[in-house]
């Protein structure tokens, strides 16, 4: 009897003591590419030739487009003209006036680098939005032409590309 | 022999309770996010109907948690302070649930989600979850993979 009773209370114990958690798990996965985003904003006019002035000195605008980043990886942009001549927008218009009439830079930088259709390091930075130091900044242009073409309305195409450093 | 007998019978229903207390998970919305766009980085993402809980427990009252229990990251990744990830509480069809939790950070700590009363019967009661995926940006969260693993415990008190 004795032995059955010890029996049924360590029997008990063993109950009260037994797992009384449950568990079970779920997995999931958080995929995370490599994002970049360049924004091309407030561009200005082009610009008007009108005085032997303008085409001797060439014109200058500044802060002609403003360029936003935003990435998560560390960045580069580069700049490259989308095709080697301007096309003439008026009738007359000279069809052999070449990208390399324009010059760019960043806002605030002395010297302008060549627009050519080869693709040209203008800025690097670090991942961020837009609002971290160094994703957003202007760019200047520089218009000179001299006196090579006919008088008219041109455009170029120029393109901005940002990847990954 | 009659203590024997008792003893025997006490087991089958101890053995009896044991089974029909359990916790499962059913993913019905899904537990993956694939973050590729700006607004992705930005914003919140939330999967509705993510899971459900199936919670039966004939035996006593029960407190359900949650932790992350595996954090699996690219090489490089730095870790930040906080996980991204949240349960939310959506409904369940518990009469008499307590101590619900709406929204829940999950970090590597059991976090209380909600109480259960014992309740008999074979058929579970179902708590609802949204999963949201707090806005990564741009610089704590390297490109990459990041695995979880979720564990949920159902605890008698």
């Amino acid at each position: 009897m004795r032995q059955i009773i010890a029996i049924f209370i360590l029997f008990l114990f063993t109950i009260s003591a037994h797992a009384q958690t449950w568990t079970n798990t779920v997995s999931g996965t958080i995929t995370v590419s490599t994002v970049l985003s360049i924004t091309l904003s407030n561009q200005a006019a082009a610009p008007s030739f009108a005085t032997s002035s303008d085409y001797i000195n060439g014109k200058t605008t500044l802060n002609y487009t403003q360029v936003a980043i935003k990435s998560n990886v560390n960045w580069i942009v580069s700049v490259q003209a989308q095709s080697t001549y301007f096309t003439p927008q008026t009738q007359g218009g000279s069809t052999d006036m070449p990208a390399t009439v324009l010059g760019f830079r960043l806002n605030g930088n002395v010297s302008f680098t060549t627009l050519t259709t080869t693709s040209q390091t203008l800025k690097t930075g670090n991942k961020g939005n837009a609002a971290v130091t160094g994703n957003t900044y202007n760019v200047d242009m520089k218009f000179n032409p001299g006196f090579n073409y006919n008088g008219g309305l041109y455009s170029i195409g120029m393109v901005y590309t940002v990847s990954q450093q | 022999m009659r203590y024997f007998l008792t003893i025997l019978l006490l087991c089958s229903m101890v053995n009896g309770f044991a089974a029909n207390n359990y916790i499962t998970i059913q993913v019905n919305g899904g537990m993956n996010y694939n973050i590729n766009t700006t607004t992705g980085l930005e914003t919140d993402q939330t999967i509705t109907n993510a899971f459900q809980l199936k919670v039966l427990n004939n035996s006593n009252a029960c407190h359900v948690y949650v932790r992350l229990s595996a954090w699996n990251y690219p090489a490089a990744w730095v870790p930040v302070n906080n996980y991204p990830l949240q349960v939310i509480w959506s409904s369940d069809d518990s009469p008499n649930d307590a101590n619900i939790a709406s929204t829940t950070t999950v970090n590597t700590s059991d976090q209380l989600l909600f109480t259960q009363p014992s309740h008999a019967g074979a058929t579970p009661y179902n708590y609802y979850y949204k999963l949201k995926l707090l806005a990564l940006g741009y610089t704590d969260y390297i490109p990459g993979t990041y695995n979880y693993t979720f564990t949920f415990t159902m605890t008698e008190p």
